[in-house]
């Protein structure tokens, strides 16, 4: 039942339009030395200043405290079509190509930006293929979706919160891991519900990620234990089901997280319990990392309480994979899915 | 008179004199019919019309018996067919009318259009993220695209046969869901000579019609033999047993205790389900996920039987008692055989008679359905086909 | 983190060069990585371990020969063979002497070793029959939980060595030598009904063997050359666990033949057998009963059972008395009045026919039911008291001190056992546990009624099953001693177990290998709990030990009666299964025990203490040893 958007009648690849396509490139963006021009958000939308680059936008709608990465990652490539001089969508294309490529440079390692620019360029690939023709109503398109993005990002999360509370049974104990926004609103609205239940929280040194979530979770009256890293086995027996949140979803249906998601995954499954990951759809990205050395390595600083000698290696990666055998569910915006039908997905969004 | 007809079933219902998913699908499509058939009311009646009408008496229905899924799952299906034909109508309509000033661009755009509808029938999917969500033709108000609801208040007459048609598509839909429903079975047992091969030894619990059919279809080219554990508190595994000497299968009857002791010479577990859940799971007689263990400690292939209209699109959050049903403690244990020792100061004793077990997708090897062989892991995908989303939760 | 090896440290891709062998790093000289190293036959470095070259046990041609009647087919042994044997018989280690002088040589007058397994216990007779050793060999010194033989190669050619041994000397001894021998057999057949062990006969047939070689000597100057090699092979048997008696095949049908011909209880095998357990044994249970009931007071019929142990037979025919402990102590008791009322017949030594009259009491009680293995034991340890009585005992003393013995086993493994068993398991329940116990388990009762007595706030769910429900008689127990009680069946395991802390389950027996077995059901119970890493906790007396092993349920099980299955208690519309009988494709299989895998027991709770279950080995051992110990002094 897969819709195949292959619009009738391509149009044949001329000489002329290659050339109009080479024509559209614009010259690489110069980055202004002074972020002087810093606005509020409306008026910086309405803005046609052309030496505005992506990263800069980016930045700025990186600091919005409730903006996922890949949200503020699709606003500015917004930003850019905005800009955008191109007169084919082939032109518009290549831009954003290239403003993605500097956003991933800016962000090296997050795998949720990436997945962001690749949706959104894959959208406008299938739109462009749609509307050929008419690079006003094309763009019109895009930069409507675009914008209405950020309204995406926040109805996923009130509906994997909706999806995943039903899981939250009375009395149930429910470990944590890390900080998500999803899995906060996720226990937020179920203790909402009117259940009780109570939480288990690894603190997760060095960031301290699982305190924060601790205090959030109180700050509505969930009652919270915290634990340290290493009790996560002591406690297991007692617990109902592991939930935490997602980096970015893989193929293979496993998840790419903060260090630590892996163990806690791991025992899970060896005391049979479930493990639920909560994450937005728009995370779900084209890697299939095979091992923990698959993925771009992407370490963290992290000092001890004594002077080491010199001599000694540390090693503190920022995230690790957890394959999808360890995982039982996903919550995401599409609905409850078993690993294997995020593959599906997938492979429908790339056909 | 389909008011009467939807009220004598639930009371049925309620009274659990309906008894089996085969019967209570069968019965529930029936009487979605004559209510949809009797719908009187004055065209143009949209499509959502009748979804409301489904809906209304479908959770009446599901109330009357929350762990009788098929009902769902039928009220599921006859939604999907009313959005389908609606969607499969609108497309006629919208190639057949010519004169609409509104609709830009050639056929492709209103094909596009209709394809645009169509969205509205898949399920929230990664590739549709980004596209405006449809919605679907309510009565005057804007579909997906602004055409249709143009062509459709220019075309007032038109739109009457037009919702006539769909009413009788629907119907028609109906009666081949009901076919269909009827007839799993034998689709299942077609598949019988591919698993069951010579000599094997077959291990099965309780009684399942899809079963026994199964197994003759199978004997009548191959020599198996079959154990047979009576299933506790039904015992029905003694007819089964009966059943399949008479067909001249070798028969071993057994306790269920001992099945697990004679799993060290089973070949292959199959077994009927009552209904099969989202992630995979099973909801199967009690006893089974006993069975379903002791199948995966000696890495026997553990097979469920299942018809499509099984399938239910529910998660199991808490399946031991959410989707259970709990029958009196007497079929376990006699109150004459204890009566005397509750005089004492304890005086309880918790009988628990839970008739269903939910078994979780890892223990299960495989789903033989009326549309082939399934791995758990492909059950999301077989619940996309048949249910729409929006349905998911009535 | 380089990219390249996940597998330890490897400079690259290169494959790793390595050398076979037990090679201590430092020591040996360097070798450059071009070279492929292997160690070849002629090369210089020495294995550190030494591995003693092979005895040539053709255990192959062994089981070519299934032909089970050995006495018969013994005395077809050629001269040849035994010319072979000669030659090689030098060649080989000692304690294996034998073994090898048969094992290269080509049997092709050999129809004389059985097949291995059935006729180990006629090759026994057999041995006792044959075997030369002196009453010198302290046959005590292998008295132990289990009559074993060492390995069945050894034995079988052992004994065809015996007899061989036997029938050649015939043309070449002289008289003397001839009543030397007859002499010393009759005295080890005294000595071995006690359990008569190869390693003594092994000793006195090496004597007799090499008699032979040596050319007419008498049994005696061999004798000192033998008694090295018998304690050389004693201490050795010392090591060596005896291999447990391998028990009846009821598919074999001459021998299920001769054994039931001296049968007092009429057996008609059943109808509708099921193929997978036609090795044991399934009568029809309604016949059994009358015609013993019939026989009860023919007392005076020889080899007719003395009135209690026949009664306590009819009782066990009845399923008067189930369970393990409680089928021990009936039966012992049972003994004790048998040997109280006994009184030796001229003519005979006391311990020969108190063993033979024992011997037939066991066998009548095995037709009513057979043995569990606890009572097994009890037998075994009961045959080894009679034959350790000191000679100068008078009828009197002996008997005396027979039922004394019975007695104390009784109270120190049974009731004893049992109180520290349950001052162990209570411990092991907490407060506001829920404890699960399938079935009805004497300990397990006495642990929960313990632990209530104690105050402890706790609940208890009883699973039960099919066809003997014997929970229902537990929860009456419980209920009246008010302890708070959850009551499902089998099926509903998997429903109630998310609410257990602790499964409790009694045992038939516990094999050397780990497995309990224990009442139909309670391997699910334990497969189940351990699915919801509920600990599992056996308690089990260690006089219900075995060094038996097994891997299912199918290879050894007793078959109930299987009309127990057609009829459900109150359930009268049930009646499928009535006239099943008539229906050839159609078997009722009432299983009575099950084994369940060592991996499913957290803990096996016994008067010695809290063992894994991988312990189990460790407690036989000890075990024998201390009975030898005792029976040494």
């Amino acid at each position: 039942m897969a819709v195949r958007w292959q619009a009738q009648g391509q149009p044949a690849v001329t000489d002329e339009w290659l050339s109009q396509a080479a024509n559209s490139r614009h010259p690489p963006e110069e980055r202004p030395s002074v972020r002087a021009h810093r606005l509020t958000g409306d008026l910086r939308d309405t803005r046609e200043t052309a030496n505005m680059s992506v990263v800069e936008d980016f930045d700025y709608w990186r600091g919005k405290p409730d903006l996922a990465v890949a949200v503020a990652a699709i606003k500015a490539l917004t930003a850019v079509i905005k800009r955008s001089k191109a007169t084919t969508m082939m032109g518009l294309e290549i831009e954003l190509k290239r403003a993605s490529e500097e956003l991933k440079e800016r962000e090296k390692s997050s795998i949720s930006l990436a997945a962001g620019c690749e949706l959104f360029l894959r959208f406008v690939t299938r739109t462009s293929a749609l509307e050929h023709e008419d690079i006003n109503a094309g763009k019109e398109r895009l930069i409507e979706r675009g914008e209405q993005f950020s309204e995406i990002s926040i109805k996923a999360r009130q509906t994997i919160s909706k999806v995943g509370a039903d899981f939250v049974r009375d009395g149930c104990t429910i470990l944590t891991h890390g900080v998500s926004r999803v899995v906060v609103s996720l226990l937020k609205l179920a203790a909402s519900q009117g259940k009780h239940f109570s939480v288990i929280c690894p603190e997760g040194r060095p960031d301290g990620k699982g305190i924060q979530t601790a205090r959030e979770l109180t700050a509505v009256g969930i009652p919270v234990t915290l634990i340290l890293d290493t009790g996560v086995a002591y406690v297991m027996e007692r617990v109902d089901m592991v939930l935490c949140g997602a980096e970015g979803v893989v193929e293979s249906g496993g998840i790419i997280n903060n260090l630590g998601t892996y163990q806690i995954a791991v025992v899970a499954r060896a005391f049979n319990k479930p493990v639920y990951v909560a994450a937005e759809s728009y995370k779900f990205a084209r890697l299939y990392p095979l091992d923990q050395r698959d993925l771009p390595y992407d370490p963290k600083p992290v000092t001890f309480a004594e002077p080491l000698p010199p001599n000694m290696k540390v090693d503190n990666p920022s995230r690790d994979y957890t394959p999808p055998s360890c995982l039982t569910l996903l919550f995401t915006d599409l609905g409850v899915l078993t690993p294997s039908a995020v593959s599906d997905e997938l492979i429908q969004l790339y056909l | 008179m389909a008011d009467a007809l939807v009220e004598d079933f639930i009371t049925k219902l309620k009274r659990r004199q309906v008894e089996g998913s085969l019967v209570t699908a069968r019965k529930t499509a029936l009487v979605l019919r004559q209510v949809i058939a009797a719908e009187r009311k004055p065209a143009p009646y949209q499509a959502s019309q009748l979804i409301e009408l489904v809906k209304n008496y479908g959770r009446k229905l599901i109330a009357a018996n929350p762990t009788e899924l098929a009902i769902g799952n039928i009220v599921r299906r006859v939604l999907h067919i009313i959005r389908e034909e609606d969607v499969t109508s609108a497309s006629h309509s919208a190639a057949n009318t010519e004169d609409d000033v509104e609709r830009a661009g050639p056929a492709g755009g209103g094909i596009a259009a209709s394809t645009g509808n169509r969205t509205a029938l898949l399920a929230p999917a990664l590739k549709n993220l980004l596209e405006p969500t449809p919605q679907l033709q309510k009565p005057g108000s804007d579909s997906g695209s602004v055409a249709e609801s143009e062509s459709k208040r220019q075309e007032k007459p038109k739109s009457d046969r037009a919702s006539w048609r769909l009413k009788h598509n629907v119907i028609e839909g109906i009666n081949e869901l009901i076919t269909e429903v009827e007839n799993f079975s034998s689709l299942i047992a077609e598949q019988a000579l591919e698993h069951i091969h010579q000599n094997e030894v077959i291990l099965t619990m309780g009684r399942s019609k899809t079963l026994l059919n199964f197994l003759s279809e199978a004997k009548k080219k191959r020599s198996f033999q079959a154990v047979v554990a009576e299933g506790a508190p039904r015992y029905d595994g003694h007819l089964l047993a009966k059943e399949l000497a008479v067909l001249g299968v070798q028969t071993t009857a057994i306790t269920d205790a001992a099945v697990f002791a004679m799993m060290a010479r089973v070949n292959m577990v199959v077994v009927g389900a009552h209904a099969v859940m989202a992630n995979g799971g099973v909801l199967a007689p009690v006893g089974l996920h006993m069975a379903a263990l002791a199948a995966k400690r000696h890495a026997v292939p553990f097979v469920v039987l299942c018809g499509l209209h099984k399938l239910s699109p529910v998660f199991p959050h808490d399946p031991d008692t959410l989707l259970n049903d709990f029958k009196s403690p007497s079929g376990v244990l006699d109150f004459g055989e204890i009566s005397d020792c509750l005089d004492s100061a304890a005086g309880r004793v918790h009988t628990p008679n839970p008739f269903f077990d939910y078994i979780p997708p890892e223990l299960v090897s495989l789903f033989i359905t009326d549309g082939g062989g399934h791995n758990p892991s492909y059950v999301y995908r077989l619940i996309a086909e048949f249910y729409s989303p929006e349905d998911y939760v009535l | 983190m380089d990219g390249g090896s996940r597998r330890g440290s490897r400079q690259g891709m290169d494959p790793i060069v390595r050398r076979v062998g037990f090679v201590t790093p430092g020591t040996e000289p360097e070798i450059p990585l071009q070279q492929v190293v292997l160690n070849g036959p002629g090369q210089s470095s020495p294995a550190p371990v030494i591995i003693p070259p092979r005895p040539i046990i053709a255990s192959s041609t062994l089981s070519q020969e299934i032909n089970s009647k050995t006495t018969a087919a013994l005395k077809t042994v050629t001269v040849d063979a035994l010319k072979n044997a000669n030659i090689e018989a030098s060649r080989v280690s000692e304690d294996l002497t034998l073994s090898s002088s048969f094992g290269g040589s080509d049997r092709s007058g050999g129809e004389a070793v059985s097949e291995v397994p059935a006729s180990l216990s006629t090759v026994t007779t057999m041995v006792r029959q044959v075997s030369i050793a002196s009453a010198s060999v302290p046959a005590g010194g292998f008295a132990g939980p289990s009559v074993g033989l060492t390995p069945a190669p050894i034995a079988a050619s052992v004994s065809e060595k015996a007899a061989i041994g036997g029938v050649k000397e015939k043309p070449k001894t002289t008289r003397a030598e001839r009543k030397a021998i007859q002499e010393a057999q009759r005295a080890a057949k005294a000595a071995a009904q006690g359990g008569g062990k190869a390693p003594s006969v092994k000793g006195s047939v090496a004597g007799g063997g090499d008699e032979k070689k040596g050319g007419g000597k008498p049994a005696e100057p061999k004798t000192p050359k033998a008694t090295p090699r018998r304690e050389g092979s004693l201490a050795g048997s010392e090591k060596k666990p005896p291999v447990p008696a391998v028990r009846m095949q009821f598919d074999d049908k001459d021998r299920v033949a001769k054994a039931t011909k001296k049968n007092i209880v009429e057996q008609t095998e059943t109808k509708n057998r099921v193929e997978l357990f036609r090795h044991l044994p399934q009568y029809v249970h309604g016949s059994q009963l009358p015609s013993a009931e019939a026989k009860f007071f023919r007392v005076q019929e020889p080899g007719h059972p003395h009135p209690a142990v026949y009664q306590v037979g009819l009782r066990y025919l009845t399923g008067d008395i189930v369970g393990a402990n409680a089928r021990c102590v009936a039966m012992l008791l049972a003994f004790a009045e048998m040997i109280r009322d006994y009184s030796t017949p001229p003519q005979k030594t006391l311990v020969r026919d108190l063993t033979a009259k024992i011997n037939s009491h066991v066998q009548f009680l095995t037709t009513c039911r057979p043995h569990a293995v606890s009572m097994g034991n009890a037998i075994k340890l009961l045959k080894t008291r009679i034959l350790k009585l000191p000679g100068h005992f008078t009828e009197a003393e002996a008997k005396k001190s027979l039922i004394e013995d019975i007695d104390k086993f009784i109270q120190e493994k049974i009731v004893f056992a049992d109180k520290v068993i349950v001052d162990h398991a209570v411990e092991k329940i907490r407060e506001g546990d829920v404890v699960l116990t399938h079935g009805h388990s004497h300990v397990v009762e006495k642990i929960l009624e313990a632990a209530h007595a104690r105050g402890k706030n706790f609940r208890v769910v009883v699973v039960d099953s099919r066809p003997r429900l014997e929970g229902k008689a537990l929860l009456r127990r419980l209920l009246q001693k008010g302890l708070k009680c959850t009551y499902t069946h089998v099926n509903g395991l998997c429903y109630i177990m998310q609410e257990v802390d602790r499964v409790f389950l009694g045992a038939a027996t516990v094999l050397a290998n780990g497995v309990v077995v224990s009442r139909a059901g309670s391997a699910a119970t334990a497969m189940v709990a351990h699915a919801y890493s509920v600990p599992v906790l056996i308690c089990c007396e260690t006089y219900k030990f075995h060094e038996r092993v097994q891997l299912d349920s199918i290879c050894s099980n007793e078959l109930g009666n299987p009309e127990a299955l057609v009829d459900v208690p109150g359930r009268k519309e049930l009646t499928e299964l009535q006239g099943w009988d008539k229906n050839d494709n159609l078997q009722l299989l009432n299983l009575t025990y099950d084994a369940m895998p060592a991996d499913y027991v957290a803990m096996i709770i016994t008067e010695l203490g809290l063992i894994p279950p991988t312990s189990v080995p460790v407690i036989l051992r000890e075990y024998r040893k201390e009975s030898n110990a005792l029976e040494l002094l």
